[in-house]
């Protein structure tokens, strides 16, 4: 139990000192986690409500907000998470510690971004007169599962960037190829329609995209999550974890050596 | 009294060399073509190497630049892992190994007392009952609410000490960094050092003042490109490094 104590305080000096060094020289600080997503909501309104217009979709800042909160949240984790250990290669060479720390207080540093943006969502939510339900509990569930998956990739991604540079590069990309793969600003049924059954699934194999899918069931048509989307999602999210963990394990010893 | 807390038996250290990472599309092509090794070196910091420390002793590390006594060091705290053999190590360890180790430069000396001590292994409670008499020992001052930075060298090593002291440690090991205080906190520092020795603490000093290691010290090791040349009590291999050192 104790331990279990000590763990957690340093997890959350971790965090506080995430926080103390990404805001103490900006004038606006946390505003931006808000400004962020509204530049790209405006954008995306602008583009999708009125140049190519969509006007099939009912509330379509909400439908937007829910795609882009999820994606806006892991590609945050997932950035911050990959150059994790080594921005922090001076206390990981001089000290010993379960490195598993660094990118899991990584990671959780990001939380408070989600729930700002998540503050926004309800902003929104209440402005457009989107019925609130029951099925809104679906919401923490769905974002556990997101959770797990960001978890599992930033192990894998940090542990990977310090023997391979050019991982933090190979992410930002991905991370662009996936903006436009993931049922964002189009939902994903508009994929089931035009992808072969085969590249549906693949589609819907990113646990981002059932994750968003179902975010979208909860609150705009007040039902639960797609048994087999969101299955799939939890199962993938899992594996993720899994296999972070043990690549993790497997190349934690010599981390120090290689910074 | 005679148990080993500290325990190195046959311990190598290699390290990959490389001028730089290789770029991975001339570095398949290369492969292709000459199908010859990849062109790195390795390089042993530490080979063989076997030595015990029993319980309350002080143990002086000298050698050359490049002998192998940081890497000892890091083994030793259990940053880095032995490519070969086997480190045990029984006990707390404080450790202040060069400048600002482990302090963050964007955070104010107090929080980074804060983040060391937790990743130390202490308690949110122990943390704050031992906050400030951390602070005073460092005699910072205001600077202790200032971001690091902004801090001396001398600064960076009275946070370093005041920490490292306070950890309780059963193992206290410093890296080279008392020369860099002024005289009168360097006083403060050694001590300190004695009344944590007294109480039967284990005591580790990298170091190239041999009258430090002679004054501090009731056993040294002589390491020379990662090998152990002597060890022994501090006079005769400080007498022996000086005199191997003349011809050279």
């Amino acid at each position: 139990m104790a331990s279990i104590n000590k763990f957690k305080y340093t997890v959350w000096n971790l965090i506080l000192k995430d926080f103390r060094t990404q805001y103490r020289n900006m004038s606006l600080g946390v505003l931006w986690s808000v400004l962020n997503p509204l530049i790209m909501l405006g954008v995306l309104v602008i583009v999708f409500g009125y140049i190519h217009t969509n006007r099939a979709i009912e509330h379509f800042a909400v439908f937007l907000l829910l795609g882009l909160i999820p994606f806006n949240f892991f590609s945050l984790c997932i950035n911050a998470s990959t150059s994790s250990l080594v921005h922090n290669s001076q206390i990981i060479k001089k000290m010993s510690f379960p490195r598993i720390i660094i990118p899991v207080s990584t990671v959780l540093a990001q939380v408070i971004h989600l729930v700002i943006q998540l503050v926004l969502l309800v902003l929104f939510v209440v402005l457009s007169g989107v019925p609130v339900t029951l099925s809104y509990f679906w919401l923490p569930l769905i974002l556990l599962v997101e959770l797990i998956f960001i978890l599992g990739l930033s192990l894998i991604c940090s542990v990977l960037d310090v023997f391979f540079r050019d991982t933090q590069y190979i992410v930002q990309s991905i991370l662009t190829v996936l903006f436009w793969f993931t049922p964002i600003f189009y939902p994903a049924s508009l994929a089931n329609e035009n992808l072969s059954d085969f590249l549906y699934k693949a589609f819907m194999a990113n646990p981002l995209s059932g994750c968003i899918e179902a975010a979208r069931r909860a609150v705009l048509y007040q039902s639960p999550p797609e048994a087999n989307l969101f299955i799939m999602a939890c199962l993938v999210s899992i594996l993720t974890l899994i296999i972070g963990i043990i690549l993790f394990r497997k190349l934690e010893k010599n981390v120090a050596d290689y910074l | 009294m005679n148990q080993d807390i500290i325990q190195v038996s046959q311990v190598g250290k290699r390290f990959k060399l490389r001028k730089q990472r290789p770029f991975i599309v001339h570095e398949i092509f290369r492969r292709l073509i000459s199908k010859s090794a990849r062109q790195e070196e390795d390089f042993w910091a530490l080979r063989d190497l076997s030595f015990s420390v029993p319980k309350g002793c002080s143990l002086g590390i000298i050698g050359g630049n490049g002998a192998g006594k940081s890497t000892l060091l890091s083994l030793l705290i259990g940053a880095s892992h032995p490519t070969t053999g086997s480190v045990k190590v029984e006990g707390r360890i404080g450790a202040l190994l060069e400048l600002g180790a482990g302090f963050h430069p964007d955070l104010t000396g107090r929080e980074n007392i804060q983040l060391n001590a937790s990743l130390s292994g202490f308690s949110q409670a122990e943390t704050a009952a031992k906050m400030e008499s951390i602070i005073a020992f460092s005699e910072l001052g205001e600077f202790i609410d200032v971001p690091i930075r902004n801090y001396s060298s001398g600064m960076h090593v009275r946070l370093g000490f005041s920490v490292a002291i306070h950890v309780e440690p059963e193992i206290l090991i410093i890296d080279e960094a008392l020369a860099v205080g002024d005289g009168e906190f360097q006083k403060k520092c050694l001590n300190r050092i004695e009344e944590i020795k007294a109480s039967g603490a284990t005591f580790i000093v990298v170091s190239h003042s041999l009258d430090t290691i002679r004054t501090l010290c009731n056993e040294v090791i002589w390491l020379h490109h990662g090998k152990l040349m002597m060890q022994g009590d501090p006079n005769t291999v400080c007498d022996a490094y000086l005199s191997g050192q003349i011809p050279n």
